[in-house]
Order: structure tokens, then sequence, then C-alpha cells
């Protein structure tokens, strides 16, 4: 039982460590593409870290679990609509306006 | 007469109504638009004059009040409408004139673009002003008093061009300033003594309140009569009125002799006596400066006056000096004085009015501007320089004008005042605008002009200028109310009466 | 089952369901289908609302899972308000949106630049959804999920605006979804201490609970999450390019609706769910010490804009600090808590609103002249007026609602935020509301006086061009708005009763 808290402090550690990486990485690059992964890292610094919360108790805490499984989807969500505004501005570099619009 | 709860609101909507209509018309449909106009303020006009007898020989004080603001847990705070006499008196001058200034505008405006606006504005800015005047409360007080700035920059911006936008800009600096003061001081009083219902002799709980706490009670009341002392353009809370003369001559009229100073100048009787009352303000020791504020604003007024050689800036200043007669009459603490005060509230109004009406037509018939254009102008436009030279003449208070009545009025109420020096005051500023007003109609009657000499013929083609009739007959209107008011002074529902009326009310 | 359950429901999943309908239809038919859906959900709230006036609390258990893991929904005052001020709104937009299709985006088709986005209908009934779903939330992971829902939509939104949109549509992405999983991570840190998702459960096992510690950070960072997503001051950076970048439709739904959803959130985290802990005083205070700042400096930078959508955007930012300044009145003191504390979150609410129609107002007004004119330079608008009197008379009264002068919910708010502050004694809040109305009345001023001056328009501007019957009926829209403003300003009483009806206390 000792142990397995334990287990479950490191993984609560580790989400913490990640999501704070990921919060200093996103303010700090200005590459999109590196700020939507930063982003991605800190939102599954914050599911890891909501997991380790679950495991604590016994036996573990449904609640959470369905917690992290719809953060997970939004996430997913999110990352695609990022993804696809970034593909659209680097091909607005590759090429250039037409002057067609604005 | 059943006098109904009802027709206070109905009066504030009549005007709404009026500008919801006129609104939406179209620029080529003047005559449905002078109409509809014309037909709500002559409505007004008589609904306020049937509600002259119950209201003042039978006491009846209609009453229409809605919930508006929540307060803590406790009853709702309301927007009251109630008329007594001295809500009548101001919803009567504006009535009066609201019907002559509109014939005028419709004349004035003849022909120019964005009339709509113009007159849809202008009922609003009577709606607000009947709100004010039938307002039972602070807070009711305190909607309208905005709705009033905000309705009037349109009006003051009406030309469009960058020097109307800066003088509207420049009022609504002022005017927002001081209403967020009266903001202030209404919260403040309304936390410490609850709504602040305006009653004959002044509320109870402020009187309970000014006892309990007299220093706040004072900061409270130098908040509301500073804020309202924007708009009454009491110095140096002024320059913004003389700026505003870039607007049409209709809203310079109406700011002054009607809406804007009146409001600011009604709000400070309201504060004085039916707010506090006036035993409670006196020993609170807050009348004195204030009338020491009004004394100064007087002369000072005038003595700018005397300065200016344009007619519209030296009605402008004589404006700022005139309308400090009132707070002067309230603030001396005697019920003649208040008396005096109240209804100069009225004479003002009238005699100013055709002061305007007469720059206004100077300007558009003679294309005069300036004092010195005015020179013989007496035989070329012989009805407008009449009208004009009873204005004046009421304005330094020569018999049997309004003004005289006034000034009379005020000079008792001095003498039983606990200020006797007032006296001074008034004869000195009687002085100052002689000095400014009698030149003027001097020149009007006996100037030559510069050309006539070089130019005879010419001259003797300009003997005579048309004086378009639309403009002229309100001028004539209000210049003969002027010599009605004063000579038929003593007449039961005279003006003097009503006011020495709502002067025992208050000091009962 | 009651009509008012029956309608909390559907008000989650009408517009749902017609946001899945039009991604199937063709493109003119979409519109007329968005249009019916906003009426139907315009209806629908009328039930709800007459319940909750009455005194009800309509409640429904969707799918029959209970608490605490089950979808929960509950009409009470606050829910009862943002329904109907949403409808209100949305059917407004709705209406503005299926007349001039221009203000919808641009669509890039196989050849060219179209005006007219085909995707702006299911995205906005799909916003539409998520910000009843918020209003209505008895329970934590609801409000999570809708709230997503109003971002991702809210996102996508932004990004109808063509090209110079995508870049301030990523940067509200990224703070949104940081704003929600430090959302995420406080519920979760919530539900680990008390094992319920429910609103009430979670107050009645907090207020039982000895050490405030957890339940403190939780709430720190839920509302930090939250706050970002409001975009207080200093969070605030994103808002002006996405608030102003997105099509003339969208503007609106974004500055009236979208950040009202994380403030009621807000309202709900911070009333219901968690109960008056020790040590939340200074959370509270830097609220109000945030919100202050926002008003003041959000009104500065509004009055140093060059362009409309800017200035209107940076007054949305220091509208928003009037809502938090009201936060160390919501903590009870000595003396007359609840009473101060109801009058503190009624003028929040009130304020919330009146801005929710206001600035919808204000904002289709801007978006209207710039999609016009083709610029919403205000050197490039001046004289913009003279064409327009409706829409100048609609800005002018949408303008008061903003100042907060009579009669308006604007006002309202004000006063009762400033006779909390004073039975509190909290002066500075009495100076900053002074101070923010007289510079929102200079930046109102900077913004809409130079449309009236009569300035000569080139001929061949598109200023000049003769305005559309469909133009005509837009400017309706604003007008509504603004009538509205002013109509509503005579409910303050009867919205602050509505309040008290499921309220926390």
């Amino acid at each position: 039982m000792e142990a397995g808290i334990d287990i479950v402090s490191w993984y609560l550690l580790i989400g913490t460590v990640m999501t704070i990486f990921g919060i200093v990485r996103l303010l700090l690059v200005r590459d999109l593409l590196a700020r939507l992964i930063a982003l991605d890292v800190t939102g599954i610094g914050v599911l890891v870290s909501l997991v380790a919360l679950a495991a604590r108790s016994e036996p573990t805490d449904p609640v959470l679990q369905a917690l992290v499984i719809t953060g997970l989807v939004i996430a997913v969500a999110f990352t695609g609509l990022g993804a696809v505004l970034i593909r659209r501005l680097e091909g607005l570099q590759e090429d250039p306006p037409r002057g067609d619009h604005q | 007469m059943v006098v109904n709860d009802v027709i206070p609101l109905g009066l504030v909507l009549l005007s709404v109504v009026v500008a919801a209509i006129i609104f939406p018309l179209p620029q080529r449909l003047a005559g449905l638009r002078s109409a509809v106009n014309l037909a709500g303020a002559l409505i007004k006009l008589v609904l306020v004059v049937l509600l002259v007898p119950p209201v003042v020989a039978d006491g009846a004080r209609p009453e229409f009040a809605v919930p508006f603001l929540p307060t803590g847990g406790g009853e709702a705070i309301s927007l009251v409408l109630r008329v007594d006499p001295l809500a009548l008196f101001f919803a009567g001058l504006s009535a009066v004139l609201w019907l002559l200034t509109t014939i005028y505008a419709i004349g004035y405006l003849k022909g120019t673009a964005y009339q709509s606006r113009f007159f849809g504005f202008f009922s609003l800015c009577v709606a607000a002003t009947v709100g004010i005047s039938f307002s039972g409360n602070l807070i009711t007080f305190l909607v309208f008093y905005e709705l009033l700035t905000l309705v009037t920059y349109p009006l003051v911006a009406h030309w469009g061009d960058e020097k109307s936008l800066q003088a509207a800009r420049l009022y609504m600096r002022y005017a927002l300033g001081g209403g967020v003061a009266v903001l202030v001081g209404v919260v403040w009083l309304t936390m410490e003594a609850g709504p602040a219902d305006f009653a004959e002799g002044g509320a109870a709980d402020v009187a309970e309140f000014a006892v309990r706490s007299p220093t706040v009670a004072v900061i409270i009341f130098a908040l509301l009569v500073g804020g309202l002392g924007v708009k009454s353009a009491l110095v140096p809370l002024h320059s913004w009125l003389p700026a505003a003369m870039v607007a049409p001559a209709p809203v310079s009229a109406l700011l002054h002799a009607v809406a804007v100073v009146k409001a600011g100048v009604f709000g400070i009787v309201r504060v004085v006596d039916d707010v506090y009352g006036i035993e409670v303000a006196w020993e609170l020791g807050v009348l004195t400066p204030l009338l020491v504020v009004a004394s100064v604003t007087i002369i000072y007024g005038s003595y700018q006056a005397l300065r200016q050689t344009e007619i519209k800036r030296r009605l402008a200043f004589s404006t700022v000096s005139q309308v400090s007669y009132v707070v002067l009459g309230v603030t001396m603490f005697s019920m003649a004085g208040t008396a005096g005060g109240v209804v100069h509230l009225v004479h003002q109004g009238i005699m100013k009015i055709t002061l305007f009406f007469c720059a206004g037509l100077f300007a558009e018939a003679m294309g005069a501007h300036k004092i010195s254009d005015l020179r013989g102008a007496g035989r070329r436009m012989p009805w407008t320089s009449a009208a004009f030279t009873v204005g004046a003449f009421g304005m330094i208070g020569l018999p049997p004008t309004a003004g005289f009545i006034s000034k009379w009025q005020l000079g008792l109420g001095a003498l039983e005042s606990p200020h006797p020096w007032v006296l001074v005051v008034l004869v000195i500023s009687s002085l100052l605008n002689a000095a400014y007003f009698l030149p003027v109609v001097y020149s009007l009657w006996f100037g030559e002009r510069e050309d006539d000499a070089e130019a005879p013929e010419t001259a003797h083609e300009q003997e005579r200028v048309h004086e378009p009739g639309l403009l002229l007959a309100p001028a004539l209107c209000t210049a003969g109310f002027t010599l009605i008011v004063g000579l038929a002074a003593s007449l039961p529902f005279s003006p003097l009466e009503i006011s020495r009326y709502i002067a025992e009310g208050v000091f009962s | 089952m009651t009509l008012a359950q029956f309608s909390l429901g559907a008000l989650a999943l009408v517009p749902l369901l017609g946001a899945a309908l039009t991604m199937v239809l063709p493109h003119p038919a979409r519109r007329a289908l968005g249009v019916v859906t906003s009426l139907l959900i315009a209806g629908l709230t009328v039930p709800v609302m007459i319940s909750v006036i009455s005194g009800e609390l309509p409640e429904l258990v969707l799918g029959g899972f209970e608490a605490p893991l089950g979808i929960h929904l509950r009409g009470d005052g606050l829910a009862a308000v943002f329904l109907g001020v949403t409808s209100l709104v949305g059917v407004t937009i709705t209406g503005y949106a299926a007349v001039l299709p221009k203000s919808t985006g641009t669509y890039l088709s196989s050849t060219a630049w179209v005006p007219g986005h085909p995707g702006f209908w299911p995205l906005w009934l799909g916003c539409w959804s998520g910000l009843n779903a918020v209003y209505l939330s008895g329970d934590l992971f609801n409000l999570y999920v809708s709230l997503e829902l109003v971002g991702l939509t809210a996102v996508a939104l932004v990004a109808l605006g063509g090209r110079s949109s995508w870049e301030p549509a990523l940067r509200y992405l990224f703070i949104a979804v940081l704003g929600s999983l430090m959302f995420l991570a406080g519920v979760g840190l919530l539900v680990s201490v008390t094992g319920t998702l429910d609103l009430q459960q979670t107050r009645g096992e907090l207020e039982g609970l000895e050490d405030p510690t957890l339940p403190l950070l939780a709430l720190t960072l839920m509302t930090v999450g939250l706050a970002m997503k409001v975009a207080l001051l200093p969070m605030h950076r994103w808002l002006v390019p996405a608030h102003s970048a997105a099509p003339s439709a969208v503007s609106p739904i974004l500055s009236g609706l979208v950040i009202k959803a994380a403030m009621v959130v807000m309202l709900r985290c911070w009333l219901w769910a968690v109960p008056v802990l020790q040590g939340s005083e200074w959370l509270a205070w830097m609220l109000g010490a945030l919100g202050a700042a926002g008003v003041l400096i959000g009104s500065v930078l509004a009055l140093r804009q060059d362009r409309l959508k800017p200035l209107v955007a940076y007054s949305t930012v220091a509208q928003i600090g009037y809502w938090f300044l009201a936060f160390p009145l919501l903590l009870p003191g000595e003396n007359d808590a609840a009473q101060l504390a109801s009058g503190a979150y009624g003028g929040v609410v009130a304020m919330a609103v009146g801005h929710a129609i206001a600035k919808a107002g204000l904002f289709t007004a801007a978006g209207f002249l710039k999609d016009r004119c083709g610029t919403d330079e205000m050197s490039a608008l001046r004289g913009a007026g003279a064409h327009h009197p409706v829409l100048i008379l609609a800005m002018g009264m949408c303008a008061v609602g903003l100042l907060g002068l009579p009669i308006s919910l604007g006002f309202s708010g004000k006063w009762q935020l400033a006779t909390a502050a004073v039975a509190a004694e909290h002066w500075w809040v009495i100076l900053v509301v002074a101070a923010g109305t007289l510079l929102s009345a200079a930046y109102m001023l900077r913004g809409i006086a130079p449309l009236l001056l009569q300035a000569e328009i080139a001929e061949d501007a598109p200023a000049a061009s003769p305005v559309s019957v469909r133009e005509r009926v837009g400017e309706i829209a604003v007008l509504v708005l603004g009538v509205a403003t002013i109509c509503t300003g005579l409910l303050g009483a009867g919205l602050s009763d509505l309040l008290e009806v499921g309220s926390w206390w």
C-alpha cells in the first residue's frame, strides 16, 4: 500500500512538472507548431496529474477517470483545429496572397 | 376636474411619442413633421394649463411610480413622477417655450438638411425637461438629467462641422463630469438616508441624517450642487456655455432659456428646498458659501458680457450672470428671496429667449453677428428691434417688465434676509446690465450705419429688411409675455403668485 | 415531465441538432434553418423563464445518470437571466447574419474568395448549444464540457474572417486551451477532495472540511483559467485581435455572449460550488485590483485606437474590469453581509447582461460600417453617419448602456455596485467607477463623433453607393439591440428579484 502511494505521488509529480514545462515553453516559444506541441504537453501533464489523483482512492475514482477521458477528447479536437489553422497560415507564407481579397 | 395619476407619465411620453414619429420621417415631408410637432406642443400646453388650478388651488399631487432600482434586500427604489407647484411651474415654462421655439425652429431651419434628426432630438430634449420637472425623487431627477445631456449633444453638434463638434465635445465633457459628481452624491445620500423623496420643507430622513453626521451631509451637498452647478454655469464651471453658441439659434434659445441651464438651477432649487430643506441647509452652513458663489457668478458674468463684441457671446455671458439670480434667491434664506429666485426661473426664460430669437433674426435677415453690425437696425427691422429692446429692458430690470418684478422681489428678500449686502450685488449687476444692454439698444435705434454717408443710395435700398414671420411671431409673443407678466404680477395664478405660494411651502 | 423540464433539455439539444442538420444542407437552406432554430430556441426559453419567475427551480437529469456522475440540468435565476439575454441577442444576430450573408465571413472557393461563409451556421448553432448548457449546468463536469464546446466553436468562428483572422484565431485557441486545462486541473483537484461533481454536493462537502489548502488551490486554478477565457487584464491581449478580426456577425457573439459563458462559470464556482474559504479573501482582492486596472487601462487603450473595431474590443476589456471590481464585495464582512453580497452580485449580473446587449449592438454596427466602407479606420469613416441615421441613433443607445448612464442595465448594475461599495466603505470602487465612466464617455465620443461630421464623401467611395434594402434591414437589427439596451434598463428591480430564485444563500 505504501509503495502504491509512492508511485502515485511520482505520477503526480511528473504530471505537475510536465504542466509547468509546457506552460513555460508555450509562453517562450514563437514558432506556432512548437507552441501547439507545448500546449499538448501541458494538457497531457494535467491529465496525468488527474489520473494520479484518481488512483489515490481505492477503488479508482470513476468520476475523475471520466473527466480525464473527456479532457483527452477535447484536447484532440483543439489540436486538430490548431493544426488546420497552422497549416493554413504556413500555406499563406509559401503561397503569398494573390491580392484577390483584402 | 379629476386629476389622474397617469397624467405626469403621459406628459413625458407625449414628447417621446412625437420624437418616435418624427425620427423616421423623410426629409421632404416638412408639412407633416411640423404638424406633428405643433400638435404635440399644443396638447402638452393645454394639459399643463389644465393642471394648474387643481394642483395650486386644491393641493392635488398626481403621482406615478414604478419600481426601478433594487436595493440590497430591501424595497426597490422607484421612478417617481409627481406634480407639485414647483414642478408645474417649470413644466409650464417649458410647455410655452417649446411651442414658440418649435415655430421659430421650423422657420429657421427651412430648407436645411437633417431636419428629422433635429426635431426628433428636440422633442426628446423636451421630454427630458418635463421628466426633470416632474421628478419626485433624486434618482428620477438623475435619470432625466443625464438623458438631457445625451439628447442635447446632437443638437449642439447639429451643423456637423469641426467647430460644432468641438463645442459639443466640450459641453459633453463638462456635463458628464458634473453628472458623475451628482451620481456619486445621489448614491451616497441614498445609502445614508434612503431614496430622498422631494418634500416641501425637505425630506425627513435627510434632516435626521444631517443631524447624525453633519460633515458627510455637507460633502454630499457639495457634490450635488457642484455637479448641478456645471449645467447651471456657476463660475468657474461655465466655459462650456459660451462655446456652445455655435449651435443653431433655436438650440441656443432652448439651452439658455428652457432646458439645460434651467435644469441645473432647478436641480439646485430642489436640493436646497426639497431634499435638505432650507432650515437644515441653513444650519449646516452651506447656504452662505453658495450665495457667495452665486454673487461672484453674477458680477463676473456681467463683466465678461461687457467685454464681448459678438451678440450671441454677450447674451451667453448674460445668461451665466442672470441664471445665478435664481441661486441667489433660494440661498439668501428669506421667504421673499426664495419667491424671487423661483419667479426668476420663469422670467429669465421668457426674457432671454426673446433676446435669442432676436439675435437669430438679426443674423438671418441682415447677417449681423457683431454688436457693431446692429447700428441703425431699428429702422431696417423695427419689430425685431422692438422685441429686443423689451427683452433688454427686462434684463436690466426696468419697470414694467418681468425683470423688474424679479429684481424687486429679490431686493425685498435681501432686506429680509441675514445678508443685506446682497442688495449691493443686485445694484452693481443691474448697473452692469445697463452698461452692456443700453448701448446696444441705443445703437439699434439711434446709431448711424458707417456706410450710410459714403453710399446713401444703397443705404436707401436696404432701408427695410424682410423679417420672416415664423421667426418674428415667437419673438413678439415672448416680448409681449415679458410685459404682461410684469404688469399682471399680482393677479391669481401669475408666476409671482405661484412662486410666493411655493416659497410659503418651503418655509412652512 | 413538465414543459419547463422538457425545455431545459431541448435548450441544449435543439441547437446541437440544428448544427448537425445545417452541416448536411446546401448553403441557402442553412440560413433558413438557422433562423428557424433560433426562433425555436427563443420559444423554448419562455417556459423556463416563466417557471423560474414563478419561483420554481426546474431540474432535469438527462439519460438517467444521477449525481455524482450525471448530466444534470438546473434552471435558476442566473440561468434564466442569461438564457433570456442570449435568446434576445442570438435571434437578432441570426437575423442580421441571414439578411447580410457577407457578415458571416469569407469563403475560399476553387477560384476566389466568396463573401458569406457557410460554416458560420453549424458553428454558431453549436456555440449556442454550449452557451445554453453552460447556463443550465448543475455540475462541474457539464460546465467544463459545455464551456469547451463554446470555446472550440468560438475559435473556429473567428477563423471564418479570412486570412487576416487566422493568426488571431490561433492565439485565441492557445489561451482558450490553456485556460480550460487550468480549469480542468482545478475541477479534478476539487473532485479528489469531495468525490462529487454536483455543485450543491461540492459545497456541502467543502463546508465540513477543516483544511482549506486544497480547495483554495483548486479555486485559484479554476479562477486563473476562467480569467484567461474572460480576458481579465493582464490576460486580455488575445481578445482585441480576435474580436476585431472576426467577421461582423461573429464579433457581437464573441463579445456579447461567449465571454459571458466563462463569467457565469466563474460565478458558479465562486458562489455556488465553493463556500467562503479561509484565505480566499486575498484572491478576491487580487481580482478586484485587476478589475480596477482593467477598467482604467482598457479605457485608456480604447482611447488610443484609430480603428473602430479595436476601440470597441478594448471597451470590452474595460467593461470586464467592472465585473471583477465586485469580487471583494462578494465576501461576507462583519455586518449585513448577505445583503451586501447579493447587491454586488446583482450588480455584476446586471452589468454583464447590459453589456451583452449593448456590446452586441455596437459591434454589429462597427462591423456593418466596416463591411460597407471596406475599412474601419475612423478617419475614413468621417461623415459615414449621413447615410445611416438609424444606425447612428442605435449606436448612441448602445453607448448609453456601455457608459452606464440611465436608463440602462449598465446604470442599474453600476448603481448596485456603487451602493454595495458605499455600504462596505470601499471608496476606491466609487472612484474607479466614476473614472471609468468618464473615460468610456471619452472613447465612445471618439468612436461616434466622426460619423456625425458632415464630411464630403467621394462619389466613387464604397460609402457613397446606394444603401440596399437588405442593409436597411440589417440596421434595424442594430436598432433592436439599441432599443433593448434602453428598455431593459427599466427591468433592474425585476432582475434582482429573479436572481434571488435559487441563489446560493
